[in-house]
């Protein structure tokens, strides 16, 4: 392998890991910009995930050449996409609904639709698929470049050639989400709910509308970063995901700052700290006898903390964060 | 007219302010819960499942199916144990609350006491009596230590402490499962050619032995509750208990009273830490024996639904413990007719969020008894 390729493959698979991360990371942007805490993102993204795989399989038709019976493998994978948006937008409704509507704790709620989401697929995927280990492979968008003309252009063609659906959004929406709240009055209304709600209500800007946006689309950020993980990087859902990769967003979002281009930057920061230690172990195994394997998997994490106590310093939320507004409250 | 809806407001807030402490404490958990059973219950209805026989399996799981089984705690033993494992981590995720700090970590920590009990317990052999002591102090100060490290940062430096006690869980789980168990502290050091994954078994002495022949429970039951008095006992009656309260309600005006809050947090933090420690270490110590190959029972994580429909206060998250730790016992047994034990997760998911909209439904309340009150204005003015 040349260095070429060697980089090449390095980018690659580090956008392809990175996707979810970036993905649900901007859902927490969407949420939080609008003074929602949105700690649910770990659930959203397994609902997700769970229900573009169904999604995909329910549309199958045609017969299993081999086993008979329908091949999981003949479905529409778009219809599964639809159905993880679709889920998005009823969780996220959900939990609009308990902390913009009834002013609940967002945290509580968040924390509980995490919990739900852990039991409630595994339940589905026993009662639809009768296992709880992981669903059959369905279609899906897996080794599916969006584009694949773009492989035959010189120098980039490597990188974008190879990018599925969920990639290129990974890639184009934090650009598209930074536009929207810097740029737009829309996204100043959005931002300026997170900030002060009551200034926002006293100017006419209609605070629980979007709030409700904001959580919406944050459940459909994240329906689709679980899609982009059993659609885009498996062709299955297997019931450990996303093991983890929700809170890792949250994190990523934190240490952007709380801004899109930010948290794609923190997302890709963790994911090459990821790609790298996978590549330092497969280049040089000898290394492993020195420094063993746990630490190297631990690495991503460590080097997070290190980045954020060193260069980063303090974080500041949008200054509503995770508050309920109430019309007509006294200041 | 508006003056009189207000004082009508008024009125039922005052009801609330008055009773809702000895009401809604009590009563919306208990509905939350109820309410978790009865979507549990359609969701099961909706997959073609029979909820009666679905929870009449649980029930027996969790209780046992005759009265001889009860007496003997043959099935509720199982129930009792998790509970008390609950309550541990539960109550540690409390504490950080009432300091203002959210406790994702309780995972991590979980996974560090667990590991430090199981090489003290490998290590240490006098008698249970010094034994046992000795272990559980060590896990606090280590467990502690690692808490204690994401309110240092956050103190220092203003690092977000829900970053860093995610970061600190994946930290742990990979250098104790990928490095420590299968390495320095693997079985095949000590006894080479064992078929098994993990560590060795720890030494009879530092056994949390069962109490009675027929059943699984332990001593950790009594861990749990001394450790609810002590967490009772320190908000209730003493001075870092109060300044506990007193930075997590309003950090600046805690400030100004003259208390460290920096300092509150990070001890705090450490109590939080020991609990979450001393929690894995009873499952080390009691059930397990050893630490196995892959550990991760998830109890960090529903620690913190315990503390949130518990209230975030030491009785609460003891009695939301024991319950949830029975319907996780019981849960075990509807793998009969095919449902997974998780199913108590849904459970346990939904109950959270009807607590999660308790404020919101007495909002509700009041906005119900005010449209009314208008209604009814609006038609006498007609008359």
């Amino acid at each position: 392998m040349n260095v070429y390729e060697t980089i090449v493959s390095f980018i690659t698979s580090a956008i392809q890991f990175g996707t979810p991360i970036i993905l649900a990371a901007l859902g927490g942007v969407i949420c939080e910009n609008a003074g929602v805490v949105n700690i649910a993102l770990e659930g959203m993204m397994r609902m997700g995930g769970f229900f573009a795989v169904l999604g995909s399989y329910i549309t199958a038709r045609s017969f299993d050449p081999i086993l008979g019976g329908i091949d999981p493998r003949s479905g529409n994978p778009w219809f599964g996409i639809l159905l993880a948006i679709l889920v998005g937008v009823l969780v996220g409704l959900l939990h609009g609904y308990i902390s913009i509507t009834l002013r609940g704790n967002q945290i509580v709620s968040g924390v509980a639709i995490n919990v739900f989401a852990l039991g409630g697929m595994t339940f589905f995927l026993e009662r639809f698929f009768s296992t709880t280990g992981h669903s059959p492979s369905v279609a899906s968008f897996m080794g599916q470049p969006l584009i694949p003309g773009l492989s035959g252009v010189p120098i980039i063609g490597g990188i974008f050639g190879n990018l599925n659906v969920f990639n290129w959004l990974a890639l184009i929406l934090p650009f598209v989400i930074h536009f929207y709240l810097y740029h737009t009055a829309m996204g100043l209304r959005h931002r300026s709910v997170g900030e002060h709600p009551k200034a926002a209500d006293t100017l006419g800007v209609n605070v629980y509308r979007i709030r409700y946006i904001a959580t919406i689309g944050s459940g459909i950020l994240a329906g689709l970063a679980g899609a982009s993980m059993s659609m885009g990087q498996l062709d299955l859902f297997d019931n450990h995901m996303p093991s983890g990769l929700g809170f890792i967003a949250l994190a990523a979002m934190i240490f952007g700052k709380w801004t899109p281009i930010g948290t794609l930057f923190a997302s890709l920061f963790f994911t090459l700290a990821s790609v790298a230690q996978s590549y330092v172990q497969s280049a040089a195994p000898q290394v492993l006898k020195y420094i063993p394997v746990g630490f190297w998997l631990a690495l991503p994490y460590i080097l997070t903390i290190i980045v954020l106590v060193s260069f980063v310093g303090r974080a500041v939320a949008p200054a509503a964060d995770g508050t309920p507004y109430e019309k007509g409250e006294k200041l | 007219m508006k003056e009189d809806i207000a004082h009508s407001t008024g009125g039922i807030i005052n009801w609330w302010n008055s009773r809702k402490e000895s009401l809604s404490d009590y009563i919306v958990p208990i509905i939350s819960i109820l309410f978790g059973f009865i979507v549990a219950a359609i969701l099961m209805i909706a997959t073609g499942q029979n909820p009666l026989a679905g929870y009449t399996l649980l029930f027996r799981g969790a209780f046992g199916s005759s009265w001889g089984d009860f007496i003997t705690l043959k099935q509720a033993g199982e129930g009792l144990v998790k509970g008390a494992v609950l309550t541990l981590t539960g109550l540690s995720v409390a504490v950080a609350f009432n300091v203002g700090l959210f406790n994702i970590g309780a995972e991590g920590q979980f996974i560090v006491g667990a590991i430090v009990a199981a090489y003290l317990g490998f290590k240490l052999n006098i008698t249970p009596w010094i034994n046992i002591p000795l272990i559980l102090i060590g896990v606090a100060i280590v467990s502690g230590l690692y808490a204690a490290f994401a309110a240092w940062l956050k103190v220092k430096r203003g690092v977000n402490e829900v970053i860093t006690t995610i970061m600190l869980n994946w930290i742990a789980i990979n250098l104790v499962e990928n490095w420590i168990v299968v390495g320095p502290f693997n079985i095949r050091n000590y006894q080479p050619g064992a078929l098994l994954a993990g560590t060795p078994y720890v030494k009879e002495t530092s056994r949390l032995k069962p109490l009675i022949a027929t059943s699984r429970l332990n001593a950790s039951l009594f861990i749990a509750i001394i450790a609810v008095i002590f967490v009772y006992i320190l908000f209730k009656r003493t001075v870092l208990g109060y300044e506990i309260l007193a930075t997590g309600k309003n950090p600046r005006a805690a400030r100004y009273a003259g208390i460290n809050t920096g300092r509150t947090m990070i001890i705090a933090m450490f109590i939080a830490g020991a609990l979450s420690g001393i929690s894995g270490a009873c499952m080390i110590l009691g059930t397990e024996g050893r630490y196995p190959g892959v550990f991760r029972p998830g109890y960090g994580f529903d620690g913190i639904t315990m503390s949130l429909i518990g209230g975030n206060g030491a009785i609460g998250t003891f009695f939301a413990s024991l319950f949830f730790g029975f319907v996780r016992a019981g849960a075990t047994n509807m793998q009969l007719i095919g449902i997974h034990k998780t199913f108590a997760d849904i459970i346990q998911g939904v109950a959270t969020l009807f607590v999660a909209s308790q404020i919101g439904v007495r909002y509700l309340i009041l906005k119900i008894g005010e449209r009314r009150k208008v209604g009814r204005e609006v038609e006498s003015e007609r008359i």
